[in-house]
């Protein structure tokens, strides 16, 4: 007789995988650490997902989303940038999977929510017309990406600071020059 | 009795180094296959550079240089903007050096021409206050750096419209709009 579906048992797994990366980085995460952290074995886990790879994804899901969750209608480029290095920061081992998801993203022609986000805000809230908001958006996505990718390699908190105020600085002048 | 010092030492293992860079990338480099590469031994590479740490920041510095020579002819920063990112996606190992090492290379006083020749047409050209240059220059970085990252992993149509997306970008920062 099959096992009955535990609906939580997706949830606890991913969050036992969370918790690997928060405390030890992406490489903790293994089917069999996993598998102990979520009380379940290695053979379950891969009923759920297919392989890391799945579970890496569904990590990264979730990371994405509390990051979109933070994002508003009503945020300025350089609030949606803030708000994205400040994810960052609290999150350090989370960084590498959500810059490589953007990479991911670009490489199978997909836009992800948070693309979406700014091109719409650079609309309504910065006031670009559509054409300006999607060429401001890939290159604003590619500058914020940037800004993380070098934030992340530097323990140096002022470095990394000076480094984002350039970038939200830059980001305002940007808007300022597009609607002209 | 001593061996020989060997003056063109130094300069092989840095040629090596790069090759193997430009080859298989910044992390599969082995200071064994360095060695090997310069017809030298691993001691004695570690004789010229304590550790891999010192030999790749040699490398930073002799990039430094190269990107400088490759955009000291430029005369805007749209032109050199275009140049470095050519140069980047020429050299993707290059470019995942230069990301690992640049904000470190900011806390430094290491040579970084590039990043002063950006600053003196932010200045000169532009007429950005040099505190202000400063920061332009280190937000072009993270664009370029980012785009060139970006561009790597998309296809020729897309990775040419992040191409064109940051130039336009860098021609708006050449404009006097006060933000």
């Amino acid at each position: 007789m099959p096992r009955k579906p535990d609906p939580n048992l997706e949830q606890s797994i991913v969050e036992a995988a969370l918790r690997l990366l928060a405390k030890q980085g992406v490489e903790a995460i293994t089917m069999r650490e996993v598998a102990r952290a979520a009380g379940t074995t290695t053979p379950t886990i891969y009923e759920r997902f297919k392989d890391r790879d799945a579970l890496i994804a569904a990590v990264t899901d979730y990371h994405r989303d509390r990051l979109v969750s933070n994002l508003t209608s009503e945020d300025s480029l350089e609030v949606a940038a803030t708000k994205f290095f400040d994810y960052c920061r609290e999150h350090p081992t989370a960084v590498d999977l959500l810059l490589a998801r953007i990479a991911a993203n670009i490489k199978l022609r997909k836009r992800g929510p948070t693309y979406d986000i700014v091109r719409h805000n650079l609309m309504k809230v910065d006031g670009l017309n559509p054409k300006d908001a999607e060429e401001m958006t890939k290159a604003t996505s590619a500058m914020i990406f940037g800004t993380a990718l070098l934030v992340s390699k530097v323990d140096d908190r002022a470095i990394a600071r000076e480094m984002e105020r350039a970038t939200c600085k830059m980001m305002r002048r940007l808007v300022a020059s597009y609607k002209n | 009795m001593p061996r020989k010092p060997n003056p063109g030492l130094g300069g092989a293992i840095l040629d090596s180094a790069l090759q193997l860079i430009d080859e298989v990338g910044v992390d599969a480099l082995t200071m064994r296959e360095v060695a090997r590469r310069a017809r030298t031994s691993t001691p004695t590479l570690y004789e010229r550079f304590y550790e891999r740490e010192t030999l790749l920041w040699a490398l930073v510095d002799l990039l430094q240089a190269d990107m400088y020579r490759e955009v000291q002819g430029s005369s805007s920063l749209p032109e050199m903007s275009a140049i470095l990112l050519d140069y980047a996606s020429r050299y993707p190992g290059r470019l995942d050096l230069m990301s690992q090492y640049w904000p470190r290379l900011l806390g430094t006083d290491r040579p970084k021409p590039t990043l002063e020749l950006a600053k003196k047409h932010f200045v000169e050209s532009l007429r950005y206050e040099p505190a202000d240059a400063d920061e332009a220059a280190q937000a072009l970085a993270a664009l370029l750096i980012g785009t060139a990252t970006l561009m790597r992993n998309a296809a020729p149509a897309a990775a040419d419209g992040l191409r064109q997306a940051a130039l336009r970008a860098v021609r708006e920062m050449c404009r006097r709009v006060e933000a």
